[in-house]
């Protein structure tokens, strides 16, 4: 656990994550008013900060009987779950925390997110909540195992579960190139860990709103940071797992990472306005049946061309 | 400082485990579990056991969170949000766990630990998976394999619908009957 | 208070329909679309409350307590004034002195239990299962699966966006299935068709054909989660509804086809919404795509195309579909029949 960024890396990095954060919200902002059939404006960009000036000036929701200390501390955990996953992301050469076992890190990091999604869902004591947090255990559990096989995939291509070696090992070939289906499992599971996009089910419209049904103001307002948290820091893992790293010519290898990572980015909150939600419940087939042979298969050829 | 992390976890650990038995609703003490295992995780990476400390948060949390969802789906307890006792013949576990807690902490005190004769390797995580793996490959893999297999075997026994029951007596149907449809769309 | 008014520059807004209000809340649709004020699912995240009509009375009046405040609500009665009311629903939002005393006179969470015997359950949103005090033991009973699970009585509706105005559904739940439906009405639900049999007076048969249809269309994307494709059935509607000719050739007939393309053959669409709510022949998929031909074929022609007759007895066949589903393919089945259950598709209805 050394030879991270310095101690100001660790103090840094929950502010930078907001603003990359920040940024996928203010696209999906700008999306969603083309879809409306409006003109996009520059101010539109701002849309992230009006919300939360909206969220910090309402109430706050109590509901019957809640458990409000897990339902708070689980809205509160996820942003930091989110923070602890980034932290081993390398902002170019370099994470915050460098580790010799990353990639297990993240993954653990994740599974933290379930603990305090299903608290979120659960806690208000709402049915709708309750809905929710059933349907993200139900997702998590689907995508967990493909999500768990892509990065063994990448960590098994370049011999070490550190990310920064992973990003070395692509030096001459890029991982997407030759594990593109693993990658493709790993974006599929950064959507589905942000419950975004199609994956939103757990916060379904069809149930009132599901984990977020009974949050309000600032109890929301984490909740959705945490959110867009999570989607920013799963595109910045899928750069030095998948895309090279900070690898690229004549920029600062920083700058490589946070245009690579942008792209990613865009394409998954682009996702959300272009494809409907899909059912838990019918996701849950598609994981086991397709998914989980397809990554299989692909470790398979994976651990064939290393040895 | 790691000294200082070191008791501040310990104790963290040790009050969530006390926690476990003090509250009053279910799911708090499944949470009060899942912070004592994080606590001794902790404990874990600051040994320099990084790999089974991140191991010991990513198995506990997933299992604890499945854990409290079946809790609350078959407990006869509105969404487990009723305070209820969460100990069973109490004076006999107190018992067992003082003891248990007692001869494993004289263990730690008692026995003559052997000083250290060599360096740690440089990557420890590489070192583990030779240790285990590298002489006993074979029966790793066949234990794997025995695993997964008892695995699939205990669901099948235990589900209550089997490819008869979805493709009938002589899976004739091509597509199954189920109450719902999954999503490939056989 | 320039806080709040940056703050509730877009205030989001619930909007519910009652029995009749179609008219008011397609006005009020299309005037939040304009302004980009974000339509919202739970009272939780709601800032105004938007009722399209007057008959909803005392399930509006109990969604309208769970609304976390700052709120303002309109109740509109005349379409026409949705611009005017949401104005004044948002002047209110910026009245801080006038929210603290809102505020200083509510106390204690909001209670949705249903009082006394004669009032129905229908508090619309499925919130907290309040208990009585002292927090009673849930009924247990086997589910679909042959579990032994907790149940809970929850009804959905009438008070719920993207519901067909004045359906209640009574629901014994278990886990997200439910288990036990009972379908009841608020109102008299049908009178939602005499807005479209106006519609056609002013408009013309084909294109309140194309617009019932599409507005099916919107909901039932709503409720599916695509919130891009749902906007855009929204606004190729309110097009057909008042554009001129020239509008409706341009707009309408193009953007029926984009539609068509999109949703009409988007395969994971049509995978979630496969052999759900089997009627007649026809699953969710086939309805929601033979809305599109038909919506399509009604502009080309320039005739009113003709309904799918279904049967009668919809709210026994509604009992039935919807019974050992889960909570989201009931919402998808209950969207697909949205139109004949509100009467905005009856065989005849939109002709002359």
């Amino acid at each position: 656990m050394t030879d991270g960024l310095a101690l100001w890396g660790a103090v840094v990095l929950p502010f930078g994550l907001l603003l990359v954060a920040t940024t996928a919200a203010s696209l999906s902002a700008a999306l969603g008013s083309a879809a409306a059939g409006r003109a996009v404006p520059v101010r539109t960009v701002l849309q992230p900060v009006q919300e939360a000036a909206r969220l910090l000036v309402v109430r706050r929701r109590r509901t019957q009987h809640p458990d409000a200390l897990l339902w708070r501390l689980g809205g509160g955990t996820l942003f930091v779950t989110a923070v602890l996953a980034a932290a081993v992301v390398p902002i170019g050469d370099a994470p915050v925390l460098r580790s010799e076992v990353g990639v297990v890190w993240f993954n653990a990091a994740e599974t933290l997110l379930w603990a305090a999604l299903w608290l979120t869902g659960w806690g208000g004591n709402s049915v709708a909540g309750l809905i929710g947090g059933y349907r993200f255990l139900a997702q998590a559990l689907a995508y967990e195992l493909p999500m768990m096989l892509a990065l063994i995939t990448a960590a098994l291509g370049a011999g070490s579960l550190d990310v920064v070696q992973v990003a070395a090992a692509q030096e001459d070939l890029w991982f997407v190139v030759w594990m593109p289906v693993a990658f493709v499992v790993f974006l599929v599971a950064a959507l589905a860990l942000s419950f975004w996009g199609p994956f939103s089910q757990p916060a379904g419209s069809d149930a009132a709103g599901g984990v977020l049904a009974e949050l309000s103001g600032v109890d929301r307002l984490v909740v959705l940071v945490g959110r867009y948290a999570w989607l920013a820091a799963a595109a910045g893992m899928s750069v030095p797992l998948f895309l090279g790293g900070g690898a690229g010519p004549l920029l600062p290898s920083w700058l490589w990472w946070l245009a690579k990572t942008l792209a990613v980015l865009a394409a998954l909150v682009w996702v959300r306005w272009r494809w409907p939600v899909v059912r838990v419940d019918r996701f849950e087939e598609i994981a086991w049946v397709v998914l989980l042979p397809a990554i299989v298969v692909q470790a398979l050829v994976v651990s064939l061309v290393v040895i | 400082m790691e000294l200082v992390l070191a008791v501040a976890f310990g104790i963290v650990a040790v009050a969530a485990a006390v926690a476990v038995f003090v509250v009053d609703s279910m799911a708090r003490a499944t949470y009060a579990l899942l912070v004592s295992f994080l606590a001794v995780a902790a404990e874990l990476v600051l040994l320099g056991s990084a790999y089974l400390g991140v191991l010991t948060v990513l198995m506990m949390t997933v299992e604890m969170a499945v854990m409290g969802v079946f809790m609350i789906m078959y407990m006869m307890n509105p969404a487990g949000l009723m305070p209820m006792s969460m100990v069973h013949n109490k004076r006999g576990a107190l018992s067992i766990a003082i003891g248990t807690f007692v001869v494993l902490g004289a263990g730690a005190l008692l026995v003559p630990w052997p000083s250290r004769t060599g360096e740690p390797p440089a990557e420890l995580t590489r070192a583990l998976g030779f240790s285990l793996m590298g002489e006993h490959m074979l029966a790793m893999i066949v234990i794997g394999v025995a695993l997964l297999a008892t695995m699939i075997s205990a669901v099948l026994l235990a589900t209550d619908r089997g490819r008869y029951d979805r493709y009938g007596d002589e899976l004739e149907r091509d597509t199954p009957r189920d109450p719902v449809a999954g999503g490939v769309g056989r | 208070m320039d806080l709040s008014r940056f703050a509730f520059a877009r205030p989001h807004v619930l909007l519910v329909e009652s029995p009749g209000g179609t008219a008011s809340r397609l006005a009020l649709e299309r005037v939040l679309r304009e302004r980009g004020w974000p339509l919202t699912d739970s009272p939780a995240d709601a800032d105004i409350l938007a009722v399209a009509g007057t008959g909803l009375r005392p399930y509006a009046d109990r969604v309208w307590a769970q609304l976390p405040g700052p709120r303002a609500r309109v109740d509109l009665a005349h379409p026409e004034h949705a611009g005017g009311a949401l104005d004044g629903a948002q002047r209110a939002l910026f009245d801080g002195a006038a929210q603290g005393e809102d505020a200083a006179t509510r106390s204690g969470p909001p209670s949705d239990q249903s009082e006394g015997d004669g009032m129905p359950a229908g508090h619309g949103m499925p919130a907290a299962h309040g208990m009585p005090a002292g927090l009673d033991m849930a009924d247990r009973a086997p589910d679909r699966d042959g579990l032994l699970l907790d149940v809970l009585h929850v009804p959905w509706g009438p008070a719920l966006p993207w519901w067909p105005a004045g359906l209640v559904l009574h629901s014994r739940l278990q886990g997200d299935v439910l288990a036990e439906v009972e379908v009841s009405w608020v109102g008299d639900a049908r009178s939602a068709s005499s807005f479209w049999t106006s519609a056609a007076e002013a408009v013309g048969p084909a294109r309140t054909a194309a617009a019932a249809r599409l507005d099916a269309l919107g909901r039932l994307l709503a409720v599916a989660g695509w919130e891009g494709e749902r906007l855009r059935a929204q606004r190729v509607r309110d097009a057909l509804l008042d554009g001129g000719e020239d509008a409706v050739r341009l707009a309408g007939l193009a953007g029926l086809q984009r539609l068509h393309q999109r949703v009409g053959r988007s395969r994971t669409l049509a995978r979630m919404t496969s052999g759900l709510g089997r009627l007649g022949g026809g699953d969710v998929t086939a309805r929601y795509r033979q809305w599109l031909t038909d919506a399509i074929a009604a502009l080309e022609s320039g005739a009113d195309s003709p309904v799918t007759p279904l049967p009668d007895d919809l709210d026994d066949v509604l009992t039935r579909l919807l019974t050992g589903t889960e909570v989201s393919s009931a919402r998808l089945v209950v969207a697909s029949l949205d139109p004949w259950l509100t009467g905005a598709l009856v065989a005849g209805a939109a002709r002359d």
